[in-house]
């Protein structure tokens, strides 16, 4: 007998001859094809009732410790942090390259006007009084930031004041080591990211024009990872269209020294880069042929050693070993401003980096505040209620829901607003199309891609036999 | 083995009685519920308490001071309850139970033994400070009031002690919700509860009992609920060996909370001993469904350990998991392990581990490189 009481809204979507159902948080299991139609018909085998049952879709009644699993789980998952205590900060919006793919609408390096001065320092100070932080994580953006380390040094000043504690992540491009510089990468509390397109052709054509400077800024990064080793120092490309036939030299430029992740991001479709690069929206099915093949090169260098693609192993994390990403571009409900914010050169407030670019090129104005007058609750209230997968219509259903995210900033990127049908989206069949990849090496239960998402999901070349985790 | 159980002449036939023993000399001989002791000769004493005198005689070359004993003068015999210089002081609060589980060491038996629980109060008032203290069964919770009402009294005077107490989970309420929490407030409990599979059928089957699969599992959330610490329990068998990777799988999806999950070979003893052909399962050469589960744990991020596995049994890179659990008073070490390196770290064996419960792969171990 069905009635409404006894069962959770059904997921599914046929991965090879299989059909997979998710439950509420992302438990799965793969059934025959007709298992849907055979339950609406009440001729579903026993088996399968029962197998329904331990996923937890199917509930016997609504006193059973599932029902109480299931509620302590969503509400573990949809915790909300209560405090902001993740910050990007741009200290100036100067820079001394021009990326092609620029996404911040930079500064010119000798313009004024475009750094924080000493009454955004009072005011920021005065922002953290508001927020009353415990354990603060800040990362400098730019522009530059490296421009005005004295900036940044009166800016960790003010947070290790604030905070109870705090950690800083600086991202700069090394194009310039100055003494000062270097005073600030020795802290250690501090970490170094940095932007790596590849070996220097790829370095000169999307970031600094020039070989010369590619060859300073290889030679500052072997510098730096050879000062303070690879836990201090991370690397970030962007890949554009014109890099996509270099994934090997890309892959094993970042083997080569040392690293043990890549993320391999395309370019966001913001900023300079919406100009330059307008074709990527329609590309999808080019960006996912490119990641297959450049994931399963980075298969075949894991024969060696330990190397992830981040984001591919932070969903075999968030799906097989239940590890919240933390990935502020891909949660729901986004809870924008609850835990995170970005604080620009002129001191607006933004809810995520992507919402500081667009509002740069004066696309859309997602500022939700400003270090003057604070923020404004009432439009992040709007924002909020748009990003939650799990009540919105296209989402609700969806097999992969439980995994996936909401990114209601990069569809008003693309489309100009918020209400295209995802399944149209470039957000949507990126990952459609990842978590399709990862289920279908389940289904067909390809030994050689399993074992490396268990290592993966537990950061170790150690083989594990844990295949129970993927039935 | 160690003994528990003493011989003793009790100059008056009184009820029974709970008393600390210290020397003579020392400063508290003369305070409440303490008897001073006068060693006689080697191993004789004389006790003097307001409850009157006795002579206890001890066996091989027992440590004394400050012990806490329950002494049974009708029975002409003094129980160690606790022994000053034991970690493993376990009270069996009742021999009782609702369950028969297949591999029972403590066979249950059908003996009202409540007048016991006045003078374990008693005793737990005299214990040394800072004492973690076992509470076994039988199965506890069929005293279920009297527990909890005790553990809420002593936690307002001994908050400095640490219990363990071991609980098949059938018997909480939501009832228990309130008092739950206000023990949890104040003392430290680790709750022992057993889980031997994902499957109700078959968790049912090993626990002897049809229907207490889904109780338990609703009980451990009751529990979590009021910030419980909680030890889940499988003991490995014939039975459940197999299943031990799906049960991890279950473990790190649905109960999360709990502190740490003890996968523990069988004490063989009692049952274990009677049902030896279901229950016998030699992991020294079967050690997958071990490894599996504990893989399960490490990605899943769920606290993991070996209970009463040596050392030499587990593969190398899983000896990590190994915890001494075996309580000194029935532990021994074979012959083989005198030439064994890791002897110290090792947990050893159940003092009834004989040829007859015999795992193929036990060796001395060399140096850990």
């Amino acid at each position: 007998m069905i009635s409404a009481s006894n069962y959770t809204p059904l997921r599914f979507r046929d991965i090879g001859d299989e059909l997979l159902i998710t439950n509420e948080v992302g438990d799965f299991g793969l059934f025959p094809l007709d298992t849907v139609e055979r339950f609406f018909a009440g001729t579903l085998p026993e088996k399968s009732v029962d197998e329904l049952k331990t996923l937890g879709v199917l509930i016997d009644n609504a006193d059973s410790w599932q029902l109480m699993s299931l509620a302590r789980r969503l509400k573990k998952q949809n915790a909300v942090a209560k405090k902001v205590h993740y910050l990007i900060l741009i200290p100036t919006l100067r820079c001394n390259l021009t990326c092609s793919y620029c996404q911040v609408s930079r500064a010119p390096l000798a313009a004024s006007g475009f750094d924080w001065n000493d009454k955004r320092l009072d005011e920021f100070s005065a922002y953290l009084d508001t927020i009353e932080p415990d354990h603060l994580k800040v990362e400098f953006q730019g522009g530059e930031p490296t421009l005005r380390p004295d900036l940044i040094s009166k800016i960790m000043e003010i947070c290790l004041t604030k905070a109870k504690s705090a950690d800083f992540v600086i991202c700069t491009n090394i194009l310039d080591l100055s003494p000062e510089v270097l005073k600030l990468f020795d802290r250690e509390d501090t970490v170094i990211s940095t932007s790596l397109d590849g070996p220097l052709q790829a370095m000169s054509s999307n970031r600094t024009k020039d070989d010369n400077l590619s060859i300073r800024t290889q030679k500052n990064l072997e510098y730096l990872l050879k000062s303070y080793g690879p836990g201090k120092v991370s690397a970030l490309p962007t890949i554009t269209e014109d890099n996509f036939s270099n994934f090997r030299e890309l892959i094993d430029t970042y083997i080569e020294l040392g690293f043990q992740s890549i993320f391999l991001r395309p370019v966001n479709y913001q900023g300079f880069a919406r100009k330059k690069h307008a074709k990527m929206h329609e590309e999808v099915a080019r960006w996912n042929n490119y990641y297959t093949s450049a994931i399963e090169y980075i298969k075949e260098r894991n024969r060696s050693g330990y190397f992830e693609e981040f984001y591919l192993a932070s969903l075999a994390r968030k799906i097989f070993g239940h590890e919240e990403s933390g990935f502020v571009d891909l949660r729901s409900p986004v809870s924008f401003l609850s835990d995170y914010a970005v604080i620009d050169f002129n001191g607006k407030i933004y809810p995520s980096d992507e919402a500081r670019m667009l509002s740069r090129i004066k696309h859309v104005d997602l500022a939700v505040g400003d270090l003057t007058d604070g923020v404004d609750s009432a439009k992040i209230l709007s924002l909020n209620s748009a990003g939650v997968n799990q009540v919105h219509e296209d989402c609700l259903h969806c097999v992969y829901m439980p995994f996936c995210g909401i990114d209601i900033v990069d569809d008003i990127s693309r489309y100009g607003r918020i209400d295209l049908p995802k399944a149209d989206t470039w957000f949507c069949n990126r990952h459609m199309f990842m978590f399709d990849f990862l289920f279908q090496k389940v289904q067909s239960k390809q030994r050689d891609w399993l074992d490396l998402f268990l290592r993966w999901a537990r950061r170790s070349t150690e083989p594990s036999n844990a295949y129970a985790l993927f039935s | 083995m160690i003994p528990l159980k003493l011989k003793a002449d009790f100059e008056s036939k009184s009820a029974p009685y709970v008393v600390k023993l210290l020397p003579t000399e020392s400063s508290g001989a003369d305070g409440d519920g303490v008897a001073s002791v006068r060693e006689l000769s080697p191993g004789i004493l004389t006790c003097t308490s307001s409850n009157g005198v006795f002579t206890y005689y001890l066996q091989g070359d027992n440590e004394w001071h400050g012990d806490v004993v329950l002494c049974i003068p009708e029975a002409g015999r003094v129980e160690r309850l606790f022994r000053a210089n034991s970690k493993n002081n376990t009270l069996l609060f009742t021999e009782r139970c609702d369950q028969l589980c297949v591999m029972c060491s403590q066979p249950p038996r059908e003996i009202d033994s409540a007048w016991r629980l006045p003078l374990y109060e008693q005793a737990l008032g005299l214990v040394e400070p800072n004492s973690i203290i076992g509470i076994s069964g039988g199965e506890p919770t069929l005293y279920k009031s009297e527990l909890l009402e005790m553990l809420n009294r002593l936690g307002d005077q001994r908050s400095d002690l640490v219990f363990h107490i071991l609980t098949n989970a059938q018997h909480f309420s939501e009832s228990d919700r309130p008092l739950l929490k206000e023990v949890h407030a104040k003392l430290k409990v680790i709750w022992g509860v057993p889980l031997y599979s994902a499957s109700k059928v078959e968790h049912d089957l090993i626990v002897g009992k049809e229907g207490a699969f889904d109780p338990l599992i609703k009980n451990l959330f009751l529990l979590a609920s009021t910030n419980a610490n909680i030890e889940l329990r499988t003991v490995l068998t014939g039975l459940n060996a197999l299943d031990l990777p799906s049960l991890s799988s279950f473990v790190s999806r649905h109960l999360s909370f709990i502190s740490t999950w003890a996968i523990m070979a069988t004490e063989p003893i009692g049952f274990a001993k009677a049902n030896h052909h279901r229950v016998f399962f030699d992991h020294s050469i079967m050690p997958q469904p071990i490894c599996s589960a504990i893989d399960i744990c490490e990605i899943r991020g769920v606290s993991v350990k070996l209970f009463n596995f040596p050392l030499c049994t587990i593969p190398g890179p899983y000896r990590q998991f190994c915890a001494q659990s075996i309580s000194d008073w029935k532990t021994k070490y074979l012959k083989i392990c005198d030439s064994c390196s890791q002897r110290t770290s090792c947990c050893g064996f159940f003092e009834w581990y004989n040829d007859k419960w015999k795992w193929q792969n036990v060796e001395p171990l060399g140096e850990v490189g």
